[in-house]
């Protein structure tokens, strides 16, 4: 039995699977409530399966990029349960997720998902491809304008993915016939996860250490104006000394 | 009755285990202190992130250090508020992950009551009662715990507030600061100071190399703030940073004010001591602290008081009130250096009071940057 989750962007994923069979799945429009919904659907799911806890062979995580608080939910959750029930656990990297929804597509696959601020997480992905266990980018996640990614599309390909509509119309423009796009992929994202990471432990791919496992963040934190430091005045006086001011230099005893 | 704690709510992440609401089996902190200093502050991105890096190791250490099992626990504590949202999130989620996958009943729990109950926690009583003993005392009141009704001095970063408590759980409001926070006057203070964050320990540090012989004995104001218990730090800071203003660029003829003139004055004559000056604003902060809670502790009648919060483990506070309040017989406690600041055994300690009643939190708790203590209407 494993439990595959994904709560990366404002839909959320949950799945449980056995023996590769599908038991039950469930999508829902979590917004930003990521941490109120996640477990209490997930305690449903659980129930009306008549799963226990600590039934649960294997735990499947999306790790991103997306909402920076959904993945500190998925991860807090995912790290959790495998530590408590000593269970391994398999990260896969949620435009891989987005991605494998296409991975049968005879031309090249780009996962996209909205990073705000004018941008798209995107990944370009080789296909087709049938094994799980081998299923990677072909040259990382990037975060990057539409245009950025259009520049990089010169033979056509299949966008998949969550993107908005000025998205959609700049990847049109720039790319014509070139640029088709897959129904976006709002649903079944877990159970897509959970493939993933049940083809990873059949290849006898080693599963992810819980404690050290971090999202993929791509972006750094901001630091923003307010959490710098004011002037100092110690700072002051030390830049003052080490250019020899001399009033500067009896101004404070430290 | 043995309940496993868990704090996330700003850069520190802790677990610990500990029985009864008072004996600790164990009490782990992972502190970012060392990354935020490089901002003089915390960022809340970068300790959200740091949290969710720590919180296994963290979990890991406390349960080993016990030498507890999942089936020895009884309880998930965690703290849902106040906080950072981001850093808040970690802790709780993975509370309700715990609790989940081993059944065991999940409490959120609030900072600022743990604090208050970080007073209930022995640290050097290994022969302390056995479980059932504790459990069967009526009221839950044990020899060495607080004695009710108490008066509790919440001072941290965020928080400065004189608490009336007559009992486990209800909490009366006798008085808050009206503009900075004691302990983020002190972060302020040293940061203008240029004595880095945190700011409590490096004040109180600076103010220990005092000098006796300069002539400056530098008077910091007090707000008073009559008739109430409200407290008002903006000032005190804004004293200060016109003083080492004046000090650094001299003060102008017209519109320097007092604290810029004594500062101009001290820079000439050999200079603004630091420590001098770091010594006169704890000594207003502890004196104003101190005054208003006395008379509080007077007027209320109460048995004892108690010290919660990081700025609870300044020495020079602890010593001021215990010297002012012990002449009335009424007792001063303050928690261990190591309980004031942010720890997961005092979340445990809190819980324990709250799930002996029954109480329960459901899987749909959510963080609560902005909680306060429950406060009930004095005199309802
Ligand atoms: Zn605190």
């Amino acid at each position: 039995m494993l439990l595959a989750l994904d709560t990366s962007t404002s839909f959320a994923s949950i799945a449980l699977v056995s023996d590769e069979r599908p038991l039950a799945s469930f999508d829902w429009y979590v917004g930003q409530r990521h941490s109120t919904e996640l477990f209490t659907r997930l305690t449903w799911l659980l129930d009306s399966c008549s799963v226990a806890a600590d039934a649960l062979e294997r735990i499947a995580v999306a790790t991103g990029p997306g909402s920076f608080n959904g993945l500190r939910v998925a991860l807090a959750t995912a790290k959790s349960l495998a530590f408590a029930l000593h269970r391994p656990l398999y990260a896969v990297p949620t435009l891989d997720v987005f991605a494998w929804g296409a991975a049968f597509a005879s031309q090249p696959v780009w996962a996209l998902l909205e990073a705000g601020r004018g941008q798209v997480y995107a990944a370009a992905y080789p296909t087709p491809c049938a094994t799980p266990a081998t299923w990677k980018p072909l040259d990382g996640y990037h975060v990057v304008t539409p245009a950025e990614v259009a520049a990089r599309v010169s033979e056509p390909v299949l966008f998949c993915g969550e993107w908005r509509d000025d998205t959609k119309i700049t990847l049109e423009r720039l790319l014509g016939a070139r640029a088709r796009f897959a129904p976006s992929l709002t649903s079944g994202r877990a159970a897509r996860l959970a493939m993933l990471a049940q083809g990873r432990a059949a290849a006898g791919v080693a599963p992810d250490d819980p404690a050290a496992l971090e999202p993929l963040y791509i972006r750094r934190p901001a630091i923003t104006a307010s959490a710098k430091a004011p002037i100092r005045l110690g700072d002051h006086a030390q830049h003052h000394q080490t250019n020899g001011g001399e009033e500067a230099t009896h101004a404070l005893h430290h | 009755m043995l309940i496993l704690g868990i704090e996330s709510s700003c850069d520190e992440t802790g677990a610990a285990i500990v029985a009864d609401g008072r004996i600790i089996h164990s009490n782990v902190v992972a502190s970012q202190a060392s990354i935020h200093e490089q901002y003089g502050g915390v960022v809340p991105e970068v300790a959200s992130r740091h949290q969710l890096s720590a919180i296994l190791p963290v979990l890991e250490t406390a349960l080993a250090e016990a030498g507890a099992t999942w089936s020895d626990l009884d309880g998930i504590a965690v703290t849902y508020g106040p906080g950072l949202a981001g850093s808040l999130l970690v802790g709780l989620t993975s509370a309700k992950a715990l609790a989940l996958a081993r059944n065991l009943p999940l409490i959120g729990i609030n900072h600022l009551e743990a604090h208050i109950y970080a007073n209930w926690l022995r640290t050097n009583d290994t022969s302390a009662s056995p479980s059932t003993a504790i459990a069967a005392a009526d009221g839950d009141h044990q020899p060495g715990d607080p004695v009710f009704p108490l008066l509790a001095l919440v001072i941290s970063g965020a928080h400065t507030e004189l608490v009336f408590i007559p009992h486990h759980g209800r909490y009366e409001l006798l008085g808050q600061t009206r503009d900075d926070a004691a302990g983020e006057a002190f972060d302020k203070v040293a940061r203008i100071l240029g004595l880095g964050y945190p700011g409590g320990p490096a004040i109180e540090r600076a103010a220990l190399q005092r000098d006796a012989s300069i002539p400056h004995a530098y008077t910091m104001p007090r707000a008073w703030l009559p008739g109430t218990y409200d407290f008002s730090f903006s000032g005190l800071k804004t004293a200060v940073l016109h003083m080492a203003q004046g000090a650094q660029v001299g003060a102008t003829a017209d519109g320097a004010n007092r604290y810029m003139r004594e500062g101009a004055a001290a820079a000439s004559q050999g200079g603004i001591s630091v420590p001098n000056l770091a010594a006169a604003f704890q000594e207003s902060v502890v004196d104003v602290l101190a005054t208003k809670t006395l008379r509080a502790a007077q007027e209320l009648g109460v048995r004892q008081v108690v010290l919660a919060g990081g700025v609870a483990a300044n020495q020079p506070l602890r010593a001021r009130l215990a010297a002012d309040l012990a002449p009335l017989g009424i007792a001063l406690r303050y928690p261990p250096i190591a309980f004031c600041t942010d720890n997961a055994a005092m979340i445990a300690a809190a819980a324990y009071f709250h799930l002996r009643l029954g109480e329960r939190s459901g899987f749909d708790l959510d963080v609560r940057p902005g909680l306060q203590l429950p406060f009930a209407a004095v005199g309802s």
